[in-house]
């Protein structure tokens, strides 16, 4: 892991974490879509990184993320579900010899359609825990099953473009 | 014991998983039942600073809207203050009542984090005990009844707005009919909220405003809350009815925290009940 990478996974935390806070804190399309890119800080964590290291990243992000939320443990639980599953949910549709060539999950090393797919469900699985753990009844379990699609859907694909972003921005740098 | 060691070695990052969930879950119960009552929130040193900074630079994007809600406000305080005065001159000739005097002040505050996202939603403004905020104090927007403040630190104060589930309920009057009812909100849409426990026996309908009833120390009685959108008769013995609420949540921005002169005094009268007979 050279210095390029971590000075990257830093910029990483402080734009997806300056993103959240401030611009996308209370937005919500159409009155249930919430968009959370701070997931994307523990997508992206460098591969050499040990899986405890990465689960611990991912509870300190969750943590100050619910202290602007008022939600002290929520974030930070759903951050390390996803931190821990995160391994297995890119081996899901990968090849083991794939991902060892990889030094970061990005859109850069497994392409767009790739990298949608391992955000899509990382977020999905972020929403529902974040939802189930938020609703207080069975009353609104169906409305909470339409944040949990509708947000999941619209940070995935924010990521996405986010990683596209990074990935040709670094193509043209080679050129 | 090697065996058990190397199981619990093979199995440390789930062991890690489980133990790091196990914290959260313990978290999430600790502290976000007594809001409030700790240091992690929004109403902390740092994160109110950060707040504030990032409040007082998105304001310059909604000027002209908070400029236009704040000119319709004073129209209406003017009238207010016209009707007040003509009442006035009538009860100087008759008694002069200790009571009549206001017995509310207000202090303006600025919101510097609002969410209409969640279940429980929070509002956190710019004002503390050291502007003589206290817990329990009513907030009212420009537009109408917004929420009650529950914790405060030095300089910043954070609450419960309308739309916050487990809120016990505000009370609000239908002010036609005079039929006292508890405003709760579902979770579900942050324009509307729910006025339950309004008998049949009174005549209600679309159209009829919701105010504050005066029940509730932190409000005086008679600040509108919202404007009944539809009525059911479903429900054996009480309407369900949906109520609009007057604020909009997502434009807020210019609060009034209301400070009650006789609350001191009613809660402590009030308190005297509670007691347990000795």
């Amino acid at each position: 892991m050279g210095p390029a990478q971590i000075l990257r996974y830093i910029a990483h935390v402080f734009i997806l974490l300056f993103l959240q806070l401030f611009l996308f804190r209370d937005t919500a399309l159409l009155g249930f879509a919430y968009i959370f890119v701070h997931i994307g800080i523990v997508l992206l964590i460098p591969n050499e990184i040990d899986l405890i290291w990465s689960m611990i990243i991912a509870f300190c992000i969750g943590f100050l993320v619910d202290m602007f939320y008022d939600t002290i443990g929520v974030h930070a639980a759903a951050c390390v579900l996803i931190a821990f599953f995160r391994p297995r949910i890119v081996g899901i549709f990968s090849v083991q010899g794939e991902l060892n060539s990889m030094s970061e999950y990005n859109v850069e090393s497994g392409g767009v359609l790739w990298f949608f797919q391992f955000a899509l469900i990382s977020s999905f699985l972020f929403c529902s825990l974040l939802f189930i753990l938020e609703s207080t009844s069975l009353m609104i379990f169906f409305y909470a099953l339409l944040k949990i699609i509708a947000s999941s859907l619209l940070t995935a694909v924010f990521l996405t473009m986010y990683s596209y972003l990074w990935a040709s921005r670094s193509k043209t740098k080679r050129r | 014991m090697i065996n058990l060691l190397r199981f619990l070695y093979d199995k440390r990052n789930f062991l890690f998983f489980v133990l790091l969930e196990v914290l959260c879950g313990w978290l999430i119960f600790t502290f976000n039942k007594y809001q409030g009552a700790f240091y992690f929130n929004s109403s902390n040193a740092i994160v109110g600073n950060a707040l504030s900074a990032n409040r007082s630079f998105s304001s310059y994007f909604d000027l002209q809207e908070q400029n236009d809600k704040l000119v319709r406000e004073n129209i209406a305080l003017h009238t207010l203050l016209e009707k007040e005065k003509k009442i006035r001159k009538i009860e100087a000739l008759t008694v002069a009542d200790s009571t009549r005097r206001a017995a509310f002040d207000f202090i303006p505050a600025r919101v510097i984090k609002n969410s209409l996202t969640d279940t429980k939603n929070y509002i956190t403004i710019d004002k503390g005990t050291a502007d003589g905020l206290t817990p329990n104090m009513g907030l009212i927007g420009p537009q109408g009844v917004v929420g009650q403040i529950k914790y405060c630190s030095e300089h910043y104060s954070t609450g419960f707005s309308i739309l916050h589930v487990t809120n016990g309920g505000l009370s609000g009057k239908l002010s036609r009919s005079g039929a006292v009812g508890s405003l709760e909100w579902d979770g579900a849409d942050a324009r509307f909220a729910k006025l339950k426990y309004i008998g049949k026996h009174y005549f209600i309908q679309p159209g009829d405003t919701v105010v504050t009833s005066g029940y509730n120390t932190g409000f005086p009685a008679g600040i509108i809350i919202g404007v009944i959108e539809t009525v059911n008769d479903d429900e054996q013995s009480n309407y369900n009815i949906s109520v609009r609420l007057a604020t909009d949540f997502g434009s807020l921005d210019h609060v009034y925290v209301i400070r009650s002169k006789a609350k001191p005094e009613i809660d402590s009268l009030e308190a005297k009940l509670d007691k347990p007979k000795k």
